[in-house]
């Protein structure tokens, strides 16, 4: 009976996956302007980097603070690239992801001998020091003043469509697209790997898993690296794709925009991340007029998911399809009995 | 040259004490529901803004405006408690320093949105008194923070260790379960350390707005630096903490001799990782925890 349950499930998730990508894909026929196709693109960034943050917070159970600045490297690292040395887009992609990578797993050496609380408050502090580096280092960022025009990818021939200019939304619509289902394939394997396995028996019982012969350490470490290379892939692409980047953007309490998306989402719940970063990306935008209560709305609803919502949407569903489930038994008992 | 280290010696002293006195709200709470508190910072703010209120539009005078402060700032802590942190008492670690996170968030834009972002002006008479002191000077409201300042460290000190409410304070921090079946009402506790270390905080506001300007983020700063205060000092203690406090103050007034003042903000987060690759126990450790 459980084993049908648990297939039926997993057929529903194959499904539901298929048909959204098939939207994915028709998304830029079905939307009538390129505004709201923008606002798909910000939401696979954000996706990403959500994504990022849920291999740190969902999996291992580490809150690290640090992930607004790590996002501020990759969009830095790939723009002053491109407009420094001329490197190509498609080189300083995975030069930002590396170099964030490295970025991230240099505050991990550092502030993974702390847990909790502290290990919190030390990422905090290094997510303040990458500020103030963009902030400050006016020679190479240009500081508050903005780093702007920052080109698009540069044209790529691809087979069937010819050279592919990144000038048009559309063709910057199905990179990010591109990106975005590759980061969920990747963070789902990762999830269902032996890592995964580590990273969850740490979340659940970090002594446990000690015990059990899991390095801890260098697996939280490779959580922390992990996590940030998503962030340097989504600062990258952010940095081409609005073309003009400032420190503001990466601030410490930036953040919280990716930690409402993971926890509201349900913490490790890759589905609950997804959905919940397209609802936090669209929902500001179609309510224009409310724009000023936006950050009161978020530090609110960080609150009252935490409180009444522990475990997210994906908590939330579970609980429904649970109680579902239970009614449906319930009702074949009582058609057994008559 | 003498002159000019004294005078960053004194104002570092200065600028340690307000350290201190918002660090120790943060560590007694700390010390109590291993919680650390990020809307701290914005009960900092709100002290700032009713102290400015009451003095410069109500035209009460300074003390009283900075009880005001108090009682608006503790009120504001004890709000945060009642309907945050209450209902996470039995949540897992990382819930309520989420939560606490929304709350800073909150209080920040409301600020925004209710008072507006412009900058104010909290000027008292005492910020263009100057006070020669044998061969420096500096303003009258520099020393007001000074000794207020101390003289709050000290009674802190007293009323924990002396009083009955500070010996429950104590008792609770030590073993909450212990000290429930001995008679005590954690949730009275609680709530009085609360009450009191958000008052610092109000008072912390209060006396250091005349010298920086007020803005709903004002607390920002002051948080992390507590934070990097907390750690430093060492799980829940006191002594730590004060001493951290004048160490950050100290180094940070004597950075501007060796790095470009916009650097200076981050001095607190290097201290602290030092500190920790160092000693990651903090200064004075008080009890072993988990956190390390």
């Amino acid at each position: 009976m459980k084993a049908a349950r648990l297939s039926g499930a997993s057929v529903a998730v194959v499904a539901v996956s298929v048909a959204s990508l098939m939207v994915a894909l028709a998304l830029p026929w079905i939307l009538k302007s390129d505004y709201y196709l923008q606002l798909f693109a910000l939401s696979g960034i954000n996706i990403i980097l959500a994504l990022g943050l849920n291999i740190v917070l969902g999996f291992t159970g580490l809150l690290a603070l640090a992930h607004a600045g790590l996002f501020g490297v990759g969009a830095y690292t790939s723009a002053l690239l491109v407009m420094r040395t001329g490197l190509s887009f498609w080189i300083a992609l995975p030069a930002s992801a590396a170099f964030a990578a490295l970025v991230g797993g240099l505050v991990g050496m550092c502030s993974l001998r702390l847990k909790g609380h502290y290990l919190a408050i030390a990422t905090a502090g290094f997510g303040i020091i990458i500020y103030q580096i963009f902030l400050n280092w006016i020679g190479l960022t240009k500081g508050a003043a903005a780093l702007g025009n920052i080109p698009p990818p540069n044209p790529i021939p691809l087979p069937g469509l010819g050279v592919v200019s990144f000038e048009a939304p559309v063709a910057m619509y199905f990179l990010i697209l591109v990106a975005t289902v590759l980061a969920i394939v990747i963070c789902a394997r990762i999830k269902h790997s032996r890592i995964g396995d580590a990273l969850l028996g740490i979340r659940e019982d970090e002594t446990a898993a000690e015990v059990m012969g899991v390095p801890t350490f260098r697996y939280k470490l490779l959580a922390f690296v992990l996590s940030a290379a998503f962030a340097g892939v989504a600062g990258s692409l952010y940095a081409h794709y609005t073309r003009i980047i400032a420190p503001e953007m990466f601030h410490l309490f930036e953040t919280v925009t990716s930690l409402l998306m993971v926890v509201s989402g349900g913490l490790g719940s890759i589905v609950g991340v997804i959905v919940a970063s397209i609802f936090f990306t669209l929902a500001p935008e179609l309510m224009r007029e409310l724009q000023d209560y936006r950050m009161i709305a978020y530090g609110a609803l960080l609150v009252i998911v935490m409180i009444f919502l522990p475990d997210g949407l994906a908590g939330a569903l579970r609980q429904i399809w649970r109680y579902g489930g239970t009614l449906l038994v319930r009702r074949e008992a009582a058609d057994g009995a008559a | 040259m003498l002159e000019y280290l004294l005078t960053l010696l004194v104002s570092g002293l200065v600028t340690g004490s307000v350290y201190t006195v918002t660090a120790l709200g943060l560590t007694m709470v700390y010390g109590i529901l291993n919680l650390m508190n990020f809307a701290h910072g914005e009960v900092f703010m709100v002290g700032a803004y009713v102290g400015y209120f009451l003095f410069a539009v109500f035209g009460v005078s300074y003390p009283i405006a900075i009880l005001g402060a108090i009682a608006g700032a503790a009120a504001t802590g004890l709000l945060i408690e009642a309907i945050v942190f209450r209902p996470l008492r039995n949540a897992p670690q990382l819930s309520p320093l989420i939560a606490s996170l929304g709350v800073s968030i909150f209080l920040q834009n409301l600020a925004l949105l209710i008072w507006s972002p412009t900058p104010r002006m909290f000027n008292t008479p005492y910020v263009d008194q100057v006070v020669h002191m044998v061969i420096i000077s500096m303003s009258m409201q520099r020393v007001i923070v000074f000794v207020v300042c101390v003289v709050l460290i000290v009674a802190l000190y007293f009323v924990v260790q002396s009083t009955a409410i500070g010996k429950a304070m104590r008792a609770v921090a030590l073993d909450a379960e212990a000290a429930a079946l001995m008679g005590i009402d954690s949730r009275k506790v609680i709530m009085a350390t609360f009450a009191i270390g958000s008052g610092l905080a109000g008072v912390a506001g209060a006396l250091v707005g005349p010298i920086l300007i007020l803005s709903p983020f004002m607390g920002i700063p002051i948080i992390l630096k507590a934070f990097a205060v907390v750690i430093m000092g060492g799980f829940g203690s006191i002594q730590g903490t004060v001493l951290a406090g004048f160490i950050l103050g100290i180094t940070e007034s004597f950075g501007v001799l060796i790095i470009p003042t916009a650097f200076i903000d981050t001095i607190a987060f290097i201290l602290l990782i030092a500190t920790l690759l160092v000693r990651p126990t903090g200064l004075f450790a008080e009890r072993i925890e988990e956190n390390v």
